[in-house]
């Protein structure tokens, strides 16, 4: 059933219909048996969103807008079935981008739950003319219906004929009787709906969303080969987030593609001589090229996302003083967004871009580098088991009056264990790595909220120093307050880690641990 | 699950047009809702042109919820599930007379109902007996329609009495005016007495009406073929302030 505004529990599905079948010749023939009725026409248009990971898709659910409402509806094939929740939508308002903006409604809490910090994109939209036509029994009683229903997809102007057969709880003979005559007239469950026959004609049907794709590594491939595949398979990852940067649909985009240039640099500088000297230093190079012009975007989303929280922590009388530091991240964000666009849209970018490509596709014809042949599997186990027992040894030597500094170091160690742990997470045995990385990741955990109190630590007293400069004396006084407050705050907070971290690490660096990652490392699979 | 009945001592007082009318409402304020007719005259179905159910034997609680299931009817108006009713139903009170608990089989037999439906209307027959009892202790919300004349004080009187001797919660019963008529002054008086001496009566009256009359004709709920009028809307601002609580 499609309609937004009904709770029908009834499972509708859909079914295509010959070339030659109009409706009047489906009419004619279900009269051999019932009386119909038409109800009057409607039309409307449905516009399909999800987020970029297609979030609500792989749930099995379908966020649609139909003019006036908005519904979550569970998906049988690729159409709507039943409407979950629905909630008023004006014709008149924007694109539906960050469910954060909807008004309160516990849809609007469902989406937000659901999508976390990603926003929404507009898979396709159609217009849709239905008509409806009931089954009537001798009682003119509504025995089955039927919608007959054309649609015209937005973009590209195709048209889409469909069946929606609703049969009624209790007249399932009705339903089978009426199943049959239609049928015959050789109506076929659909298998590909006009919203996935849409939606692969332009190129973008659903898929799976993932920072750790897999790369078809074999062990034996030369260190190379191998290395070339994860970083073509990064960078396309990394440009596939370019859209979502410049159109500013959610902050995930820009996390995403600084994670994979990220990756990309750390990957060649952790198995090393896979590329002559000279190749290494200017990929590497290329690559800090792409990513730092985003570095402030990122800082001040991240500001931005845990304003809230932030907030949360000052007593009520000390909020507004920090009020006015977001409304300034804001504006610079304004600012660093324009720049970023005009970034990922400048020659220098498009240069910089082609040439990493055509690197990675032409690698092998380069002169031999040291483990440019090696067997992947030996060369990076080896290494990796290596960064363990440092990261072992520096544990060891942890106590209560070890410098901040050398926790960050730490922090380093486990993110370069974590990422080649996750890089060939395929040629490791799978029954072993996962709780290895979960212990590291609870590690991470400490070391991440340790390290962000000590970041946000940090741009606080510069943006006082700035804004001090600027000498706004009216509201320097409020702002120290509050920012004075939030310092012994997350001093506290990061402190706090300490023990946190140590406790971890006391586990992460037991002997149980390290026979494990020892295993773990001499049976690759 | 919220279960509503709608019953009286008497017939003819309005009982089968309030649970109709009152089914529709919830369902049209988003409630999955199931209009369950438990009178053998099977009035209510009626007005929605569902058949009566198939035979079938009476069996415990557990079983025969199970087998009432199935002949759950989908109205016109998906939402608004119909339980037909059946001539067998005359023999309900024999066959809960012979259960274990047989004040409770009815509670046990909708419970399975509470993950498919946000309400349950029950249509009553009019009598006192074992049946009665059962819907009495199940029922959030016991509607009592009742028109303006003498004599239905004396059944409302009856049904506190019986309520007193079975030590049932008398707070669920909430009678209200059914088929009252304004231009007529002894019912006008007559409410006002009974307002006074029933403090609990809803403030909603139901007036009488051709339109609600025609319920038997047209073979819909009155709401839906007579949506706009005050009489219907009546039955609307009945099920808002029952739900208001
Ligand atoms: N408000 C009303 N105005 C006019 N006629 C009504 C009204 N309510 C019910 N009726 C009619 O009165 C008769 C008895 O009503 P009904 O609902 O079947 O009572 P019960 O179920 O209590 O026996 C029916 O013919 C019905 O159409
Ligand atoms: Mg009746």
């Amino acid at each position: 059933m499609t309609t937004l505004t009904t709770n029908d529990s009834n499972a509708g599905s859909i079914y295509s219909l010959p070339a030659d079948l109009d409706l009047l010749k489906l009419e004619e023939r279900l009269q051999e048996r019932f009386e119909l009725r038409r109800r009057s026409p409607a039309r409307r248009s449905l516009d399909f969103y999800d987020s970029f990971e297609w979030t609500l898709w792989h749930r099995g659910e379908l966020l649609c807008r139909d003019g006036s409402q908005l519904g979550l509806f569970t998906r049988s094939g690729g159409w709507l079935q039943d409407v979950r929740s629905s909630m008023p939508y004006p014709r008149k308002a924007a694109d539906l981008r960050d469910p954060n903006d909807l008004p309160s409604h516990p849809l609007a809490d469902t989406l937000q739950k659901r999508l976390g910090l990603r926003g929404l994109l507009k898979l396709c939209s159609f217009q849709e003319s239905r008509q409806e036509i009931e089954l009537l029994d001798d009682s003119r009683k509504v025995v089955f219906r039927l919608d007959w229903i054309d649609l015209r997809s937005s973009e590209g102007k195709r048209n889409y004929t469909l069946c929606d057969l609703r049969p009624l709880r209790g007249y399932e003979q009705s339903a089978e009787t009426a199943l049959q005559l239609l049928l015959e007239s050789g109506l076929a469950p659909i298998d590909h709906s006009p919203l996935e026959q849409e939606l692969e004609t332009r190129g973008t049907p659903p898929r799976v969303y993932s920072l750790k794709p897999s790369f078809d590594l074999q062990p034996d491939l030369p260190a190379r080969e191998a290395v070339c595949l994860i970083l073509q398979r990064m960078l396309e990852l990394a440009r596939e987030n370019e859209v979502g940067v410049l159109e500013d649909i959610d902050t995930e985009f820009l996390h995403d593609y600084r994670v994979c240039l990220r990756k990309m640099r750390s990957i060649i500088s952790l198995v090393k001589g896979v590329f002559p000297e000279a190749q290494t230093e200017k990929v590497k190079r290329t690559l800090a090229a792409l990513a730092s012009r985003t570095n402030r975007l990122r800082d001040l989303d991240v500001y931005l996302l845990e304003q809230e929280k932030l907030l949360e922590t000052l007593p009520e009388s000390l909020r507004p003083g920090l009020a006015h530091m977001f409304d300034d991240f804001r504006r610079e964000r304004e600012k660093e967004l324009r720049a970023v666009r005009r970034h990922l849209q400048s020659a220098s970018t498009a240069k910089h871009l082609a040439w990493l490509e055509h690197f990675l596709s032409s690698a092998s014809t380069l002169t031999e580098s040291a483990n440019s042949k090696a067997p992947i599997a030996a060369l990076v186990f080896a290494r990796t088991h290596k960064r363990y027992k440092r990261i072992r040894r520096i544990a060891a030597d942890m106590h209560a009056d070890t410098p901040d500094e050398e926790i960050h170091e730490l922090r380093i160690h486990c993110k370069k264990l974590r990422y080649m742990l996750e890089f060939f997470a395929e040629l490791l045995p799978s029954e072993q790595l996962p709780p290895r990385l979960k212990a590291l990741k609870k590690l991470q955990g400490g070391l991440g909220t340790f390290n962000d109190s000590s970041v946000q630590q940090i741009s606080l007293l510069e943006y006082v120093e700035k804004s001090h400069k600027r000498e706004r004396a009216d509201q320097d006084l409020p702002l120290s307050l509050s920012i004075g407050a939030l310092l012994g705050i997350l001093y506290q907070r990061q402190q706090a880690q300490r023990d946190r971290i140590f406790a971890d690490l006391a586990e992460f660096g037991s002997e149980e641990s390290a026979a494990a990652f020892k295993t773990l490392f001499q049976n690759p699979s | 699950m919220t279960i509503f009945a709608s019953y009286s001592i008497k017939g003819g007082v309005g009982k089968t047009a309030l649970a109709v009318n009152l089914a529709y409402a919830l369902r049209e304020d988003g409630h999955r809702t199931l209009l369950i007719d438990l009178d053998p005259q099977c009035a209510a179905a009626y007005y929605f042109r569902i058949k009566p159910a198939a035979k079938f034997k009476f069996k415990e609680g557990p079983k025969l919820a199970g087998r009432l299931r199935r002949n759950i009817r989908e109205s016109d108006y998906p939402g608004l599930d119909v339980l037909p009713s059946n001539m067998a139903y005359r023999n309900f009170d024999i066959m809960l007379d012979r259960l274990k608990k047989s004040r409770k089989q009815l509670r046990s037999i909708l419970a399975p109902l509470a993950e498919e439906y946000d309400s349950v209307v029950l249509d009553c027959p009019p009598n006192l007996t074992l049946l009665s009892e059962n819907i009495f202790r199940v029922a959030d919300h016991l509607l009592v329609p009742v028109i303006p004349t003498p004599l239905s004080e004396r059944t409302l009187e009856q049904l506190y009495q019986f309520f007193k001797e079975k030590k049932l919660p008398p707070n669920r019963i909430r009678p209200f005016f059914s088929m009252a008529q304004k231009s007529n002054r002894l019912h006008r008086e007559f409410m006002a007495q009974l307002r006074l001496d029933y403090p609990v009566f809803l403030d909603t009256v139901i007036p009488h009406s051709v339109h609600i009359e025609r319920m038997g004709q047209r073979r819909r709920p009155a709401l839906d073929y007579a949506p706009g009028l005050a009489a219907t809307q009546a039955y609307r601002k009945l099920c808002l302030e029952i739900l208001k609580g």
